[in-house]
């Protein structure tokens, strides 16, 4: 019943719990890292107290502007990424992280964010399928031999990422007031 | 003339009568003959055809990965590896294992449909075209992230390999050419039918079969 690579484990159980706990540190550090962002977009030209940063999960923060605020405690439109796990940066899972999300799923606000961007050259793609993204991208794998530059590599995708769709800051927020207004 | 008439539309109604007999067998015998001849079809049915595999890069590319994937549950190990190894010019040291495969591979300016790498010793980046032009500066992009992941994994330059596989093995228009490694559909069944399958494996053989008899379908 037991296989070479399963008595293996067995045999090496000690040591398959110390991997096992260093995935969940691997983790934990993951979301810190996320969270140190705001440190890093503090240092950017273009982020003031008009911007707000969000840790909406473990695995999730995004970036919003208070212009795209409605209902008071939402925001219309996120800058962010998410599903920051092990298995899609260093592993064969395949998503693209990075995106552009509105949190209001009208079709037709979709539809006009997504003009925005739609003939222009982009960092990423424009979503073209049903539901509320708006850009997606992904961040570069990390292989076994960038281990010692992942963290600047990441750091620096993310955060270009932000500082690109910030810059539509304006167009956005002119059709999240239309929007308000229409309701 | 009245006559002649009668004797002429006695000549008709008799010619249509026969003509008309004689659709009425080929009518009678033709279902019979489609029927004697369907158990023979069975050799042209393609189970991929029939779940509406198209043109889809995507879904090939990751059919392609699964088979390279010494892992996979496919139990040939690196077999097609090899296979494919040979075909684009990569000599292996031993017996090639320990190697990695990712599809739809995330890169620092593009998205690599196939990324084959054992660190140290190669890295082999697939762009696999069927129907779909190529993006701007689509190869080139591909080229450079080959280059700086294969640097990070200390792959020896001779060892980094680009391969642009389409159904007809076509130039590449946005990479240099001279840097690529032409590759065609026929070239990879040809080399995947050649595989030595287990006697156990024959839902593979034919999954392999029909796969790239489909593949074969879209040489323009």
């Amino acid at each position: 019943m037991l296989t070479t690579e399963t008595r293996l484990l067995i045999e090496h159980w000690p040591a398959v719990e110390e991997i096992i706990q260093t995935v969940d540190t691997l983790k934990t550090q993951l979301s810190e890292l996320l969270s140190s962002l705001k440190d890093d977009l503090n240092k950017t030209d273009w982020w003031s107290e008009d911007w707000s940063f969000v840790r909406h999960t473990d695995e999730q923060v995004y970036i919003a502007h208070n212009t795209w605020r409605y209902n008071k405690s939402d925001y219309a439109v996120w800058i962010g990424i998410e599903q920051f796990v092990p298995s899609v940066l260093f592993g064969k899972a395949v998503f693209p992280q990075l995106y552009v999300w509105s949190s209001i799923s009208d079709k037709q606000f979709i539809g006009k964010a997504r003009e925005i961007f739609r003939s222009k050259k982009i960092l990423g793609t424009v979503d073209e399928k049903k539901g509320s993204y708006i850009i997606k991208h992904f961040l570069p794998k990390i292989l076994p031999g960038q281990s010692s530059e992942c963290e600047n590599i990441i750091r620096e995708r993310i955060i270009q990422f932000f500082s690109y769709y910030s810059k539509e800051e304006k167009s956005i927020s002119e059709i999240v007031t239309k929007q308000i207004k229409a309701q | 003339m009245k006559t002649i008439i009668g004797l002429f539309e006695g000549l008709q109604a008799r010619r249509h009568a026969a003509l008309r007999t004689e659709v009425g067998e080929l009518l009678t015998t033709f279902p019979k003959l489609a029927r004697e001849r369907r158990p023979r079809f069975i050799s042209s049915f393609n189970s991929l055809h029939l779940c509406g595999l198209g043109p889809d890069e995507v879904q090939h590319s990751s059919i392609l990965a699964w088979l390279i994937d010494e892992n996979a549950n496919h139990a040939h190990g690196n077999m097609f590896f090899k296979a494919f190894a040979s075909i684009i010019g990569l000599k292996l040291d031993g017996e090639a294992e320990g190697y990695s495969v990712y599809a739809e591979f995330a890169g620092f300016e593009s998205i690599t449909d196939i990324v084959i790498f054992k660190a140290g010793d190669f890295y082999i980046s697939i762009e696999n075209k069927i129907k779909a032009g190529e993006g701007w500066e689509q190869l080139n992009r591909e080229y450079r992230d080959c280059a700086a992941y294969a640097e990070s994994l200390n792959i020896p330059t001779d060892r980094r390999i680009v391969v642009f596989l389409t159904p007809d093995g076509r130039q590449p228009i946005t990479g240099n050419p001279k840097k690529w490694v032409r590759l065609s559909y026929p070239q990879i069944a040809s080399a995947f039918n050649s595989v030595p399958y287990r006697e156990t494996s024959q839902k593979l053989r034919f999954f392999v079969e029909d796969w790239t008899a489909t593949i074969k379908n879209y040489i323009p």
